[in-house]
Order: structure tokens, then sequence, then C-alpha cells
């Protein structure tokens, strides 16, 4: 059962309710730390601290709301990750009829819906497999188009535990010829390899509440 | 510099040549590059944090970075601007990181006077067996240009990381006024789709002056005229009906009238004499005159018989 539980933050006593069910990771908005509330309810200091600078022109924030598949939503947390080449982020969009929450990622200011969880891949899936090399997987082929190390990783808000990743790993991004489907494969080990699919997602038909803001530019 | 659509900013003081500039894309900026001294910063940690980089030589770009405007019907401001040239050659251009935020990130690229706009696309264009062109959305696009690029300046904030040691691999094909770019390091692969702007379109949208000259003809220059689509037609079809107005009226008012006929013998066939017909009357005035000239060869068969015979 998912409830709303109430988390104080150990270092500065801010007080939060949150969203999604434990175990659940949080970065409080005030002092930056970030801890992990686990399934009986204990806070884990996760010594580490996400300041980072507030996003005053981003479509997406923390509190922003939107629909999506008619199905109101709002932005509870984000995962920010660096690597080799470029900056990307996982939205966590929080569906409070179903108390469920989807991820929306970011890349390059292009946004996908990623449908499934990530499941096990052959460790050889792109084995030396160059950018514009193809990879045939059960979904039908792909070419390669990035191929990148996850250097660091920040958050905001709350994001679900199995979701904080603090350790460096390879990422392989893969797209269909017509660019309507992607997949990540991701690499924690050369046996321990993992891929998911999503697709592309036009954000103009989120209908954020954040869009107005930014009227002039449309 | 235009003032149109300008959104938040945050400054930062050079740490090493103390000056100030704007940045706009907050935690979503990767590299910070001082425009006054080329001094290098990263900000993938979230905040900006120096290195030890600074570059040799700074550059003026022919837009300044946090000029905003319109180009092609959408509102752009510029982030960032960079020097590429051709490796092994002395060709050089530009190119400007552009930023909406609601469309995202597209790219100004300038060579000779002669400006491109492009958008990164997801889809990878189809390349037929045995063809150096690719069709992409209906439209053939013939291979251009084949190079390796070479960053050389930057300024700005970028969304990626700035890395001046990797090259590129770029594979240009033309439709104009489209382009699509492939480019490949060793570790990524992007196609983009470009269209010519043209530089009064970069004037006017931009609100900028002294735009560098224009030389040659650009690789996704479509031809221009200065008549119009429009008025080419309008001129044609004019042309057409005063044709077919003149045909029928010549049509109308012409006569069937013999206005002389009379029969010349000539002997020789190698006589190259001119022959004068005797004056005569058009009864309906000046007019066009068909002539009809009918020869007749009559054959002497007694000189005939004394030379066969």
């Amino acid at each position: 059962m998912i409830t709303s539980k109430n988390f104080i933050c150990p270092n500065c006593g801010k007080a939060y309710s949150l969203h999604l069910p434990p175990a659940v990771s949080i970065c409080c908005a005030a002092c930056g730390n970030v801890y992990t509330v686990d399934i009986n309810g204990s806070t884990i200091d996760e010594e580490m601290n996400c300041k980072i600078l507030p996003d005053e022109n981003s479509l997406i924030i923390l509190g922003a709301t939107g629909l999506y598949n008619n199905d109101p939503f709002t932005i509870i947390g984000r995962i920010r990750s660096v690597n080799t080449l470029a900056i990307s982020n996982e939205w966590v969009m929080w569906f409070e009829k179903s108390n469920t929450f989807q991820l929306l990622i970011e890349s390059g200011l292009t946004y996908f819906v990623f449908s499934n969880k990530a499941a096990k891949a052959n460790p050889n899936l792109v084995k030396n497999k160059a950018p514009g090399a193809v990879v045939n997987t059960e979904n039908g082929s792909y070419a390669v188009v990035e191929a990148t190390k996850q250097i660091q990783f920040k958050m905001e808000g709350e994001i679900p535990e199995d979701s904080l990743n603090v350790s460096e790993y390879f990422k392989v991004e893969l797209s269909k010829p017509d660019g309507t489907e992607f997949a990540s494969v991701c690499l924690y080990s050369s046996d321990v390899v993992e891929i998911s699919h999503g697709k592309v997602l036009n954000i103009i038909e989120l209908g954020l509440s954040t869009i107005d803001k930014f009227k002039d530019w449309k | 510099m235009s003032s149109a659509k300008q959104i938040p900013a945050k400054e930062h003081a050079c740490s090493k040549c103390k000056k100030t500039f704007k940045f706009y894309l907050a935690s979503y900026s990767y590299t910070l590059i001082c425009p006054h001294c080329g001094a290098v910063y990263e900000n993938y940690e979230g905040t900006v944090l120096p290195t030890s980089s600074k570059l040799k030589n700074t550059f003026s770009p022919s837009l300044p970075v946090g000029t905003a405007g319109s180009i092609k019907g959408k509102q752009y401001l510029i982030i960032s601007a960079s020097s590429k040239k051709e490796k092994g050659t002395s060709y050089f251009w530009e190119e400007y990181t552009l930023f909406n935020p609601i469309y995202g990130y597209a790219y100004l690229a300038q060579y000779n006077g002669h400006w491109t706009i492009l958008e990164q696309i997801n889809d990878a264009p189809i390349k037929e067996k045995g063809k150096t062109s690719y069709t992409y959305q209906g439209s053939e696009f013939e291979l251009f240009a084949k190079y390796t690029s070479q960053l050389m300046h930057a300024a700005g904030e970028f969304p990626f990381k700035v890395d001046f040691s990797d090259h590129s691999v770029v594979e240009e094909y033309v439709c104009p006024p489209y382009i699509l770019s492939c480019e490949k390091t060793s570790t990524d692969f992007v196609w983009f789709k470009g269209e010519y702007v043209t530089a009064d379109d970069i004037r006017t949208g931009l609100k900028v002056t002294n735009l560098p000259a224009r030389i040659g003809i650009g690789a996704a220059e479509p031809f221009y005229s200065s008549i119009n689509g429009e008025a080419f037609k309008k001129v044609c079809i004019a042309i057409a009906v005063i044709f077919t107005v003149l045909q029928l009226y010549f049509s109308a008012t012409c006569h069937d009238e013999t206005a002389f006929i009379k029969m010349y013998s000539i002997a020789d066939s190698l006589n190259n004499k001119e022959i004068n017909t005797e004056s005569f009357d058009l009864k309906y005035g000046t007019k066009n005159v068909d002539i009809k000239l009918r020869e007749v060869l009559l054959i002497d068969f007694n000189k005939c018989n004394r030379i066969f015979f």
C-alpha cells in the first residue's frame, strides 16, 4: 500500500510530506543534503550534497504540473546525470490519482518517456559497436548514436531509492532509423547490462503549468 | 544587441579577467567560456567551477552572444559562438548555439556570409545501396562535402562538453534550401537538418548590422530571381493571351486572293540571273503575303536522245 509519509531533514529540520512510497531518496531543498527513507521508515544519510543552480529558464521544474495521457501529474523529483559529453535529466512525474510515477527523460532538451523498467540485456549487445553501427534487439534494429560514461549524479526533490546511482557506468544510446523509438543500454559491469526502451515526447503536449512564463517564445 | 524576448540570466565574474558575463542555462550548461578572455569553466557540478584551461585567443563573432530575435519564425537567444575550420585547409566558419525555452536548441552556421539554421533530428536518413545521396522526407539530398572539422575558438555557454582535441567527421548532403549534416566523433553520431537563411533575414530577425560580406554561392542556397514566382506566372499568362488574340485577329482578317500569277521559263538552271516580275496591287492594303513558287521541270527529250542514244 502506497502511503504518504512525513520526513524531517535531520540536518536542518525542514519538514516534507513524501509522495513516493519508501524506499525513497530525498534531497532537502533547504540544505541540499540527501537521505534515503527505507521501507522500515529509517533514515539513511547518503553523505552527498546536491545543491544545484536554480533553473529559471527551464520548462520543467519541481512542482510543475501537467497532463500525460489525460492523467494529471506533478513533477516531484529530478535525477541530473552528467556524462562525458553532456547533461541529461530524469524528472519524476507523480500521478496523484493512481499514486504512481513515471520518468520523463530529457537529453539536449529533447524529451522521452520510457515505457518499461530496465530489462536485463545480453552483455555483448553493444560490444565493439561504434557510433553509427547497427544493433539488433528483440524490438528491432537500432543505430548507435552515443556512447558515454556517466560520471556524476545529482538530485532534487524525491526519487525512487533504486534510481539513486552514485557510481560511474557506461551508457550506449540507440535510435531506430525513423526516430520514433529509442533505447538506453546501461553497462554497469562486464556482465550486468540493462536495456530500456522509450519514445519521443512533444513537451508542448504535456500542457505544463510553467509554459505561460515563456509565452513570448512560442 | 537586440533587447527582444530576454529571459533571466545569471552573471558570473571571471576569475581571470574580472569582467562579468551572462549565462542562461543554469544547471543545463556544461561548459562556460568567458567571452572576454577565453577562461574555461565547468558547470556540470551544478555550480560554476574554474578550470586551469584558458583559450590562447578570443574571437569576435559576427553575432554577439546574448543577441535575441527570430529566425524562420521562431524566437531564439544566442548562448554561444564558436569558430571552426576544415582540417588541413584554411576554410573557417562560425557556429552559434541558439536557445528557445520551449523548442530547445538550434544551431546557426555562417560561412562566407551564407547562413544556415540547423536542428538535431532524431531519425537517421536512409541511404540506398550504391548511391551517394540520402532520401529524407521525400527529397533526395546529394553529397556536397565530406571533411574533418576542428574547433578553433569558442565563447559563451554550451550544453555539452567543449573538447578542443576532438575532431568530427562531417558529411553534408544538400537539397536546396535544405541541408542534411551528419557529424561523427569517436563517441557520438548526430544528424542535423538545416535550412538556408538569407543575410537579410538574419539582419532583420536579429536586428544586427555589419554582417560578413556574401561571397560565392552557399551550399544550400536556392536559386533566387528578382521576379517572384507569382509575377512570373502572370507575365507568362499575359503573353499567351496577347499572342492568342493576335492570332485570332489575323486569322479573322486574312483574305484568300491571287494577286499575281505568271509562268517564267528558265532554259539553264545554272543561270542565277534574277527575274523581275511586273508590279501588282494588293486589294486589301498592306498585308502579310504568302508567296507560292511552283517549279515545273520540262525536259527536252530531243536533246536527251542525242546524249543517251
